[in-house]
């Protein structure tokens, strides 16, 4: 069984920081294996090891060179290779184009099986790259997936929630799968994972050998800091307990809410 | 611009919010609905122009009809708008696949600008906003907002549907857990990871009693953890919510859980560190143990 | 003559991307030799309090165009000392564009730092490896006493000549293999430190520098409420770095948690007027050894050096803390020697206590010896508590034109002194003692 996992190298939004015209400053915060992702990386493994199949890794990467970390952080996490498309013109790509990109190189790789993603990326945070990108392979697609399994031979069976509960479903044919952040515990890779990780193969795929794109472009007309409603701010000391307990009561009482 | 839009249906009807952000475009408002002849109907009085349903199969999820979902639109190259559900957002994506349309999520405005579209949309969690300009079609993920109010009927096309093939449902559950409705709720207890241990919930739930509110989470509490339901947890990935009131306990206020808070009219938060975030977004906050501040507060509210 | 002839993992292993580690490891792979370099945090610099004043000159003997190729942030070519009171601040402002040029010291901030020299790192060939944390060091039985072989994270465990720590001030590694004793609280101040960031403009108007010039202030007094410590607040690009170093024993004596005394000087209406629009945006704590040249102690063993505050490099000059450069100092120090006891293949106790040598030869050496009596100077408690209010009587009555007829300045001080609860005896001894320690 042949298994992608598409994983993100990128920054959780949380350390980036904005200025008063709304524009990101993004180099204090260091990009990682999101963590979504390395969920779905550990959760490949596991079903690889259960069938002995292959775990692909694959990226799309904004930059002309691959960053060694990116590579080697997600293979000491399990995967046997990895493969990037790494091109300057996609920095900022939309999350169609990535998806796109990610389309084209599974079909590159070849006798896919499965593909699994992350629900979310720390960065862009769309949730929907995965069902794009299942959408230009003519694949289906499932997201919010806490749980997969292989069935029989290339077979998965996987649960996802509804509004009352949730449903539960075989798939027996190449399908994209994107996992929530709790489906298994993701490992922590070793000294020697890390270690093997520098030895195992990485590809570069360049987005010219892709063919060229379909989807639209767009362009940024501006930011601007988002206005929420400024909170009062206001502290209540609370080391005397009833008293503290008393004002809010009040508040609440005074506000019509209790 | 005189493309029409597409709203994107799967499986159930809440779709108000979506249905107002196409409607404050030019243009007709389609519905294509992938679900059941009573969420077809539901959507076909909502005040859409035109509705073509999709009868799904019950023994196959409503995911496998994307194919069905992307030959439908690709005829009409204009706005898509899709929910925030899982099968929705397959469906969606799909769709705008099919058309290389850019997606945008967040969204709190939409206008046409000749022949391009203008979108202005919280960007990266929401630590910014962005207006972007798009001169072809584009996808909008709009959160779906509950049900829309009723009106006058429009007839509902129905099309054959074929679905992929093999992809099965096996087993549907229903959970166990009331289906908690924070979006409509006027006043929301939201518990963090404060609280030290499950039975401790017991706490919230008399406060929660006592104030006549409905409990929500972080979602540690409800992903990972499993203390409560997926469906009350609140946050950017999780439900948006905007109660008369907000009350935090033992939450930190991280950005993702604000998005889903920004719309409560009061904000008030009880958190032992005087430094969490969720300081600087709530009106009032009590900084102090919650274990003695919760039952104080219990027995404040109720002995009056 | 130590040495094991099967070939290890790496030639060497170092213990903590700080700046000793990160600096040892860059030298050792200059030299050609195979190097492992051990992060906890998931990146270097992420565990690291950012920010700080970096004195170059050392930097400058391993990266000698530094200035220009590192992430530095202002090149400070103002210091002020500030004695706070309640509600007023008195300074001793020295500014002086020849500390520019050349630079002595500047403002940089670790993550950025950390990251930079980690990077140098993998392009020199170290094996830069983040997201582990050592857990024990490997060690044998020699017959000339305990060798360290190696390192264990976890269940992996792979095997060095020398391993290096850098591990820092907590230095778990050296305390584990019965080298260092664990540091006593009077030797330990804790560190809160807060960035904060700020238009480049506003700071560039708020404390009247322009192009890349940076401000220090030092303070003392009301800033710690009492606890032996003092505070400061340094000017980055387009952020402040503030925050307070705090006595250990003092604060627990006192009984005042370190996160409030941080909060009250952020408050002090002279900080609060630097920092008004500002948004925190880093914030930690941190331990600083400050015990001196008594706290050094055990820095080598067999296979093992100790760097950087590991070794408890740091200074605290009264109105700054030093480390930084200490610990690239030490890094200097540990290089060379390793590098050599390895070329000679022996790598006992006996071979690596060159470093010894090596670093008390070296500035950072005799640095910590000049400081050496810093540490029991601070431990007077009226420096913290006493002056600053007294600075600001004195001030108060010269200042103040309240339409009573000018008193000379020296009947002012004596009439402060009388009412502050200084003994004239004390400020003499403490004046002495401070310039002693110098
Ligand atoms: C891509 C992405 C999406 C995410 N989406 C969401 C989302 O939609 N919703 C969401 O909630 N999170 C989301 N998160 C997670 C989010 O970043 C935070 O981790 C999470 O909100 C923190 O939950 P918490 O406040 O319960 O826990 P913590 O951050 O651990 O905070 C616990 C708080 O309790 C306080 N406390 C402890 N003991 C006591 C006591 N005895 N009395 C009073 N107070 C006490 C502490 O001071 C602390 O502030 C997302 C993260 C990512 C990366
Ligand atoms: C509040 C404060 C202000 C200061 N201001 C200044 C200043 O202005 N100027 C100045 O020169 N100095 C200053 N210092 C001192 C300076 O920060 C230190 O001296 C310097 O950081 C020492 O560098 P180091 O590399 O020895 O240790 P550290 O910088 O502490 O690095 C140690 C590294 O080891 C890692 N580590 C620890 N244990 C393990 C393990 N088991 N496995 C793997 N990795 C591990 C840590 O994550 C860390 O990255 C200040 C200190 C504080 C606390
Ligand atoms: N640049 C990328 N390279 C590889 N996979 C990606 C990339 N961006 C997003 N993904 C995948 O798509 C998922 C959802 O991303 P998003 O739609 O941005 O929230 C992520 O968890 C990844 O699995």
């Amino acid at each position: 069984m042949r298994i992608v996992v598409a994983f993100k190298w990128a920054a959780d939004y949380q350390e980036a920081s904005v200025n008063g015209s709304g524009e990101v400053d993004w180099s204090r915060a260091r990009p990682v294996v999101s963590s979504y992702d390395a969920v779905a990386i550990e959760v490949a493994r596991q079903i690889a090891d259960a069938v002995s199949g292959e775990v692909i890794g694959l990226s799309v990467i904004g930059e002309p060179t691959v960053p060694s970390m990116a590579t080697k952080t997600a293979l000491a996490r399990g995967l046997d290779r990895v493969v990037v498309v790494a091109d300057e013109t996609l920095n900022n790509a939309s999350t169609t184009q990535t998806g796109e990109v990610l389309s084209r190189a599974i079909r590159q790789i070849g006798d896919v099986d499965l593909v699994l993603a992350g629900d979310s990326s720390i960065d862009v945070a769309a949730k929907m790259v995965s069902s794009i990108a299942a959408g230009f392979l003519g694949w289906p697609a499932f997201t919010d997936v806490g749980n997969v399994n292989v069935t029989h031979g290339s077979g998965v069976e996987l649960t996802r929630p509804t509004a009352v509960g949730s449903e539960t479903f075989t798939v027996t044919r190449p399908t994209v799968v994107a996992l929530t952040a709790d489906a298994v515990v993701a490992r922590v890779p070793g000294m020697k994972d890390i270690l093997a990780a520098g030895k195992k193969p990485v590809e570069q795929l360049s987005l010219a050998s892709l063919g060229d794109l379909e989807s639209v472009p767009y362009t940024v007309r501006g930011t601007s800091r988002p206005s929420h409603g400024a909170r009062l701010q206001k502290v209540i000391d609370a080391t005397d307990t009833s008293a503290a307990v008393k004002q809010l009561a009040g508040i609440l009482r005074d506000a019509g809410v209790s | 611009m005189a493309a029409d839009t597409w709203i994107i249906v799967a499986g159930q009807p809440g779709v108000k919010n979506l249905i107002e952000i196409a409607r404050g475009l030019t243009g007709q408002v389609r519905a294509l609905v992938v679900g059941t002849e009573d969420v077809a109907d539901t959507i076909a009085a909502a005040g859409v122009d035109e509705v073509v349903w999709v009868r799904p199969d019950p023994d196959i999820p409503l995911e496998a009809y994307a194919t069905t979902v992307q030959s439908v639109v690709q005829d009409n190259p204009g706005v898509l708008i899709g929910g925030r559900n899982p099968a929705e957002r397959v469906l969606f994506g799909a769709a705008v696949a099919t058309l290389g349309a850019p997606v945008f999520t967040g969204v709190s405005s939409v206008a046409a600008d000749g022949d391009d579209v203008v979108v202005k949309h919280a960007a990266f969690g929401g630590i910014t906003e962005q207006t972007v300009v798009i001169s072809g079609p584009v996808g909008l993920v709009v959160d779906g907002g509950g049900l829309p109010e009723p009106g006058i009927a429009v007839a509902i096309e129905e099309i054959a549907a074929e679905a992929m093939n093999d992809v099965r449902v096996v087993g549907r559950s229903e959970s166990t857990d009331e289906h908690a409705d924070l979006a409509s709720a006027a006043r929301v207890i939201g518990v963090g990871r404060g609280l030290k241990k499950e039975e401790d919930l017991a706490l919230i739930e008399e406060l929660a009693q006592a104030l006549k509110a409905e409990i929500g989470c972080t979602r540690p509490l409800a992903e990972g953890l499993d203390w409560l339901g997926r469906d009350r947890y609140i946050g950017i990935s999780g439900a948006h919510i905007a109660p008369k009131l907000y009350l935090a306990v033992g939450v930190s206020g991280q950005l993702q859980h604000i998005d889903g808070v920004r719309g409560a009219d009061l904000i008030v938060s009880i958190n032992s560190d005087p430094r969490a975030p969720m300081t600087a977004e709530a009106d009032y906050s009590l900084i102090g143990d919650l274990y003695k501040l919760v039952p104080a507060l219990t027995s404040a509210l109720s002995g009056r | 003559m130590t040495w094991k002839t099967e070939e290890p993992d790496f030639e060497v292993i170092v213990i903590g991307a700080g700046v000793a580690g990160s600096v040892a490891a860059y030298q050792l792979a200059k030299q050609g030799r195979s190097v492992l370099l051990i992060e906890r945090g998931e990146a270097p610099g992420s565990k690291n309090l950012s920010g700080g004043i970096l004195y170059c000159n050392e930097m400058e003997k391993v990266f000698p165009d530094f200035l220009n190729q590192a992430p530095i942030e202002r090149r400070i070519t103002r210091n002020y000392v500030s004695f706070l009171n309640q509600d007023s601040s008195f300074a001793i402002d020295y500014q002086d564009t020849r500390l520019a040029h050349p630079v002595n010291a500047v403002t940089v901030l670790r993550a950025k730092l950390d990251a930079w020299l980690a990077d140098q790192c993998t392009d020199t060939g170290v094996m830069v490896m983040p997201g582990v944390r050592v857990d024990a060091v490997l060690t044998e039985t020699t017959d000339d006493g305990t060798q360290v072989v190696g390192v264990q994270a976890g269940e992996d465990k792979l095997t060095a000549h020398v391993v290096i720590a850098a591990d820092g001030a907590n230095s778990f590694i050296s305390r584990a293999v019965g080298l260092r004793p664990k540091p006593k609280q009077n030797q330990m101040a804790v560190g809160v430190k807060g960035v904060i960031s700020l238009p480049r403009r506003t700071i560039e108007d708020r404390f009247s520098l322009s192009g890349d010039q940076g401000a220090a202030f030092a303070v003392v007094g009301d800033c710690t409420q009492g606890v032996g410590g003092g505070g400061f607040c340094y000017t980055n690009l387009d952020s402040v770095s503030i925050g307070v170093v705090l006595r250990l024993d003092d604060l627990v004596a006192k009984k005042k948690a370190a996160t409030r005394v941080f909060d009250h000087f952020l408050s002090h209406p002279l900080m609060a007027a630097y920092l008004e629009g500002g948004e925190l945006r880093e914030y930690g704590c941190h331990l600083v050894a400050e015990g001196g040249l008594d706290m050094v102690g055990d820095i080598h063993m067999g296979g093992l050096v100790v760097v950087g505050d590991a070794a408890g490099l740091t200074l605290n000059t009264g109105l700054t803390v030093r480390g930084m450069d200490l610990a690239v100092g030490s890094a200097i120090a540990a290089a060379k020697a390793v590098g050599t006891a390895i070329e000679r293949q022996d790598v006992g106790a006996q071979a690596l206590s060159v470093y010894r040598d090596l670093l008390f030869a070296s500035t950072t050496g005799k640095d910590m010896e000049r400081f050496a009596r810093m540490p029991e100077f601070l431990e007077r408690e009226r420096l913290y508590s006493k002056y600053g209010d007294l600075l600001a009587r004195i001030m108060h009555h010269i200042f103040n034109h309240d339409g009573t007829p000018r008193e000379p300045a020296v009947k002012v001080a004596a009439n402060a002194f009388s009412r502050s609860k200084v003994k004239i005896g004390q400020l003499l001894s403490d004046g002495l003692a401070g310039v002693r320690a110098l």
